[in-house]
């Protein structure tokens, strides 16, 4: 009966087994009552989504013409190798990278480019022997991570050596692989440019026994009228890591080529195409969506001008003499239309984004603010008299101005440009009483305001607006009361040069501070037939804001301008010289700061802000001249420049030429990246 | 008259479910290789291994299943000598598949001896049970541990040499046996609670951990793994966010997802070894929510003769043994389809009887030609006793 005893366990526990199966298998079809019924259509969605095709074709970019309708910013069609890495094909990359050097031209910049470790990476993966032997079988037993063993082998393999081993035929293997690794993962990404018709068919006959690659059309930019304002078109190239996540959200893809500064950056989004589109379902059938160039920038620039005034500043600082510059020859010219806010050029020496980038003591050009600031105060009116003597004031530098020049009213100190004038307004508005306060400068904090308030209305030290990325403002945050009185003057807050010319547009029009602008229109592309495409967007002149004074402080303020330029003879204007025989009616203000470069005080920023004509003013210009020696020979650069500018810009309203194209290749095609080819 | 019927008898039962599974397998073998992957014809294949599995489970069953008492230790041995073997072959024997020595691999024939050896360990543990019952009895705590310990001594050996190849999937299913074992065999509920209790209790706190305090589980645990390991670990558990480690998994349950109620007739969702491994996505995918709970069902009858066979054999060797052969599929069904569908891990395991393969097909049959031989040498009393 044991025996029995000892069966009646089992059928229970055997259902206790066959009840654990259960509870298992309930468990598979709730899971896939859930994964099929309830989450089935989501599923069904994105398996619909996995079957469609859809390949892009990359449409060029819109062009930007100047005002006048000449191409600026031109496309050209250009072969692209494209290389699409994935994980785990170590091998067939190599062997790729050595057949392409049949078919590319590698030259010493290329393989200079190569980095150590990727020297040694290459040297590491072709030759596993000798990578071996670096590492004795003992340490390789005693670090056992791969990784550690790898650090240890390239810290046994000097560059030298290594690039000796590889070889001068294998280095241009070396340098197309190196290219080839920097792509991401399942995205094709450019290996080489521009490569010709023939090359391009060799390649493409072999394609089929080079996987990943493949060659692609590109447009790239070419530009008509070569250096000419290229600085301010911008440039376009693939995108950069730190701009992926934003245009990765936009809808971008990683290989799509787009402005990565100035103009090309600012506009973006219009001058971007929309890409072809074929889509390809999980049938086969393929429709096109055939995409767009994208929109057309027409500019408020006129090359004509601005090749001349790019001649103008060669030219005048190519006749100053060699020491004239304490550093790098530099030199800035924006001229705008006061009435609209309309960039009619920018122009600097060696094309640098100084322009709206750079920040410059601007000197007495700063003054007709200073002496509105006054009006508007209420600490000098019309005709108020200062007498001009050296000042020196406990607590601050003293002040003097070039020459003693007696009692000056508020006109002839803008037409002699009196810095004592100056001082004494500042005096007023900081409540300091001469001989009686001494040292006590409490009231220069609220001068300090008064003043750059003042100039803010003019756009001096603050944002002008003008469709750029990265402006700068200048430096206008100082209280050093030792400082005070040089600061009506401009020897003290620095000002970028748009900012003077925002500042000489507002003089020229009578109070309005007009919004710098490049970019007169959007339009769409042309099709076929059409000369030009249809407008998608006008930019209409912007009013920032309107400076507070009156329209007689303002006439008075333009009189002392067209004094500066057109009142010769003693006590005439400090720009007679170079602008009474001008035709156009010129009013300006001449500036001249004091700068420490290499020395305390060594050298001169020479500005300029002035407008012509004076009665009825179709441009305004500003000049800025920085850091130049402060011999006499070298004093007149600003002037000159200006007198220039202007002259050419009336001649260009006579004749109407036409600006002339370039004729270098090398200009046209700049190169966009350092890829190969 | 005789009390009982001596007349051997076939599963006619079970026979008929095999034949089902037949063609069941044979017809969603057809439906993955209309995937664009494959151009060789695997239903021929299929029929062909059926055929001589069959073929094979129809010889064992008539062997007497008692003479198993005698010879187990033999097999067993032969298994782990197989084992060994693979340990110590050369390369050219036992190749390395993806850093793993799994089969020997004889020429057209790849032999993959745990296949086999799992059977011989259902039949090595049922007899030391079946011996050890016979000699303790009444059964008591003392005893109890004692078979705990040989059966230890059994699974023991091939999981280190199975740790060893690495085959952890392998691993697992040599302890699932000994865990649906040793729940036949007698030993107290009290023990079994503490043996199963702590590990299923860790596992759950895990789970719990990867999901609700990861950092904790990080410092604890992760930090000191290598992190191939950790990413199985995130494969498994997330394997839409990790589609790197959990891509099999994350198309699979695409696939299956995509099904619905009644499956979808677009075949355009691609993944690797549909007509092996992933077999069961396929039949999500083609025949949908209906088709999936046709064939878990159709596993579960399969089981339910598995168990008639077992309650009908009154010789409880018999019934231990029928046991370990749910233990295994049920671990076996379980591992495949909740891989499938992102509840379990991946590991290299085929669904038994529906994916294609020959050994495969033929280490599931010679589990059930045993099941078949307890059957067939039952003897079917006319007057059951209660």
């Amino acid at each position: 009966m044991v025996r029995e005893k000892r069966k009646n366990h089992i059928p229970i526990r055997l259902n206790v087994l066959f009840f654990a199966v259960f509870i298992l298998f309930s468990v598979l079809i709730l899971r896939l009552g859930y994964i099929q019924i309830v989450q089935g259509e989501e599923y069904e969605e994105m398996v619909n989504n996995n079957g469609e095709q859809t390949a892009n074709v990359d449409a060029p970019r819109g062009l930007m013409f100047d005002r006048n309708g000449n191409t600026v910013v031109d496309n050209e069609l250009e072969l692209t190798l494209t290389y699409t890495n994935r994980p785990g094909n170590d091998e067939e990359m190599l062997e790729i990278a050595e057949r392409l050097t049949q078919f590319l031209d590698i030259d010493e910049d290329d393989i200079d480019d190569i980095n150590e470790r990727e020297w040694q990476d290459y040297w590491l993966q072709t030759r596993e022997d000798e990578a071996d032997e670096l590492v004795s079988d003992e340490e390789e037993a005693e670090l056992e991570e791969d990784d550690d063993i790898y650090e240890l082998q390239l810290e046994r393999l000097p560059e030298e050596e290594v690039i000796d081993d590889i070889g001068e035929e294998e280095q241009e293997t070396v340098a197309i692989w190196t290219e080839m690794m920097t792509g991401y993962n399942y995205a094709p990404h450019r290996i080489a440019r521009g490569l010709d018709e023939e090359t391009a068919h060799a390649l493409s006959e072999l394609m089929h026994e080079l996987p990943g690659i493949d060659i692609m059309r590109d447009s790239v930019r070419a530009y008509p009228y070569g250096e000419s304002f290229s600085t301010f078109f911008g440039s376009t190239g693939q995108i950069t890591e730190g701009e992926l996540d934003q245009y990765l959200g936009e809808g971008y893809e990683r290989t799509d080529i787009v402005g990565n500064s100035q103009l090309e950056d600012e506009y973006e989004s219009v001058l971007r195409g929309e890409k072809a589109e074929i889509t390809t379902d999980a049938d086969g059938n393929e429709s096109t969506d055939p995409g767009a160039r994208g929109n057309d920038l027409v500019l408020t620039i006129d090359m004509a001008l601005q090749q001349e005034v790019e001649d103008v500043i060669d030219d005048n600082i190519g006749s100053a003499s060699g020491g004239t510059f304490l550093n790098e020859p530099e030199a800035h010219v924006i001229m705008m239309e006061p009435d609209t806010g309309d960039i009619l050029s920018m122009a600097s020496y060696d094309n640098d984004v100084n322009l709206v980038m750079g920040q410059y003591e601007i000197g007495s050009t700063v003054k007709m603010a200073t002496v509105l600031a006054g009006y508007e105060s209420g600490v000098i009116g019309h005709g108020t008299v200062y007498e001009d003597t050296p000042i020196n004031l406990p607590a601050s530098q003293p002040v003097s101005s070039w020459q003693n020049m007696g009692a000056v009213n508020d006109i002839d100190a803008i037409r002699r440009s009196s810095n004592v004038y100056m001082s004494r307004i500042a005096m007023e508005m900081a409540d300091y009483e001469l001989g009686v306060d001494g040292r006590d400068w409490s009231g220069a904090d609220q001068g300090f305001d008064m003043l750059r308030n003042h100039y803010a209305q003019f756009g001096l030290g603050t944002e002008t607006g003008i469709d750029l990325p990265n402006e700068v403002t200048g430096t206008t945050d100082g209280y050093n009361i030792g400082n005070y009185l040089m600061l009506p003057f401009g020897q003290y807050d620095t000002y970028t040069p748009m900012q003077m010319a925002q500042f000489a547009a507002t003089m020229a029009n009578g109070g309005d501070r007009m919004q710098p602008t490049l970019v007169r229109e959007i339009l769409e592309p042309a099709t076929g037939d059409e000369e030009s495409g249809s407008v998608v967007r006008q930019n209409s002149p912007e009013v920032m804001n309107s400076v507070d004074n009156s329209n007689e402080d303002f006439e008075r303020m333009q009189e002392g301008m067209r004094q500066v330029m057109q009142q010769s003879g003693s006590n005439g204007g400090t720009a007679s010289d170079d602008f009474d025989d001008a035709d156009y009616n010129p009013a300006g203000k001449t500036g001249t700061a004091q700068v420490s470069v290499h020395e305390v005080n060594d050298g001169y920023n020479q500005g300029m802000v002035a407008y012509a004509p004076h009665d009825d003013p179709e441009v305004a210009i500003a000049v800025i001249v920085p850091e130049t020696s402060t011999s006499d020979e070298d004093s007149g650069l600003a002037n000159s420049i200006t007198r220039d500018a202007l002259d050419a810009y009336f001649d260009l309203q006579e004749d109407g030429a036409e600006p002339e194209e370039s004729d270098d290749e090398d200009e046209i095609y700049q190169d966009p990246d350092d890829d190969l080819g | 008259m005789k009390p009982y019927n001596n007349e051997k008898q076939y599963d006619i039962n079970m026979m008929f479910v095999l034949f089902i599974f037949a063609v069941v397998s044979c017809f969603y073998v057809y439906l993955a290789q209309q995937q664009e992957q494959y151009e060789t014809n695997f239903v021929i294949m299929q029929i062909a291994f059926y055929v001589i599995s069959f073929a094979v489970a129809f010889a064992i069953m008539h062997f007497d299943f008692e003479y198993y008492l005698n010879l187990h230790w033999f097999l067993y041995g032969f298994g782990l000598f197989m084992l060994i073997a693979l340990a110590i072959a050369p390369e050219s024997l036992a190749p390395e598949t993806e850093g793993a020595t799994r089969w020997f691999n004889l020429g057209p024939i790849n032999l993959q001896p745990s296949e086999f050896m799992k059977v011989f360990i259902i039949i090595s543990l049922s007899a030391v049970i079946y011996q050890h019952n016979n000699m303790y009895t009444p059964k008591e705590f003392r005893s109890d541990i004692w078979l705990l310990a040989k059966m230890g001594g059994i699974i023991v050996p091939p999981i280190i040499l199975l740790y060893d190849q690495p085959d952890m999937g392998m691993v697992m299913m040599m302890i699932a046996i000994a865990v649906g074992l040793t729940l036949i065999s007698g030993i107290s509920y009290k023990l079994l609670a503490f043996l199963y209790g702590i590990p299923a209790l860790l596992f759950g706190a895990f789970i719990v951990l990867y999901f609700r305090f990861p950092e904790v589980l990080q410092r604890l645990l992760f930090d000191h793994m290598a992190d191939y390991q950790v990413n199985r670990f995130h494969g498994w558990l997330q394997p839409l966010e990790n589609p790197d480690d959990g891509f099999q998994v994350a198309q699979a349950m695409t696939a299956i997802g995509s099904g619905g109620l009644t499956g979808s007739s677009e075949h355009n969702v691609y993944f690797p070894e549909a007509h092996t491994d992933l077999i069961f996505a396929v039949v999500g995918m083609e025949t949908g929510f209906i088709g999936t709970a046709l064939v878990i069902t159709l596993y579960f009858i399969l089981f339910y003769q598995i168990m008639m066979t077992a309650i009908r054999c009154h010789h409880s060797f018999g019934t231990y043994m029928s046991a370990g052969v749910i233990a295994l599929f049920t671990f076996q069904v379980f591992q495949n389809i909740g891989m499938n569908l992102g509840l379990l891990p991946v590991t290299g395991f085929t669904l038994p009887l529906m994916s294609y393969g020959g050994s495969s097909l033929l280490s599931s049959l010679l589990a059930i030609g045993i099941v078949l031989g307890v059957y067939y040498h039952s003897k079917s009393y006319f007057f059951e006793e209660e």
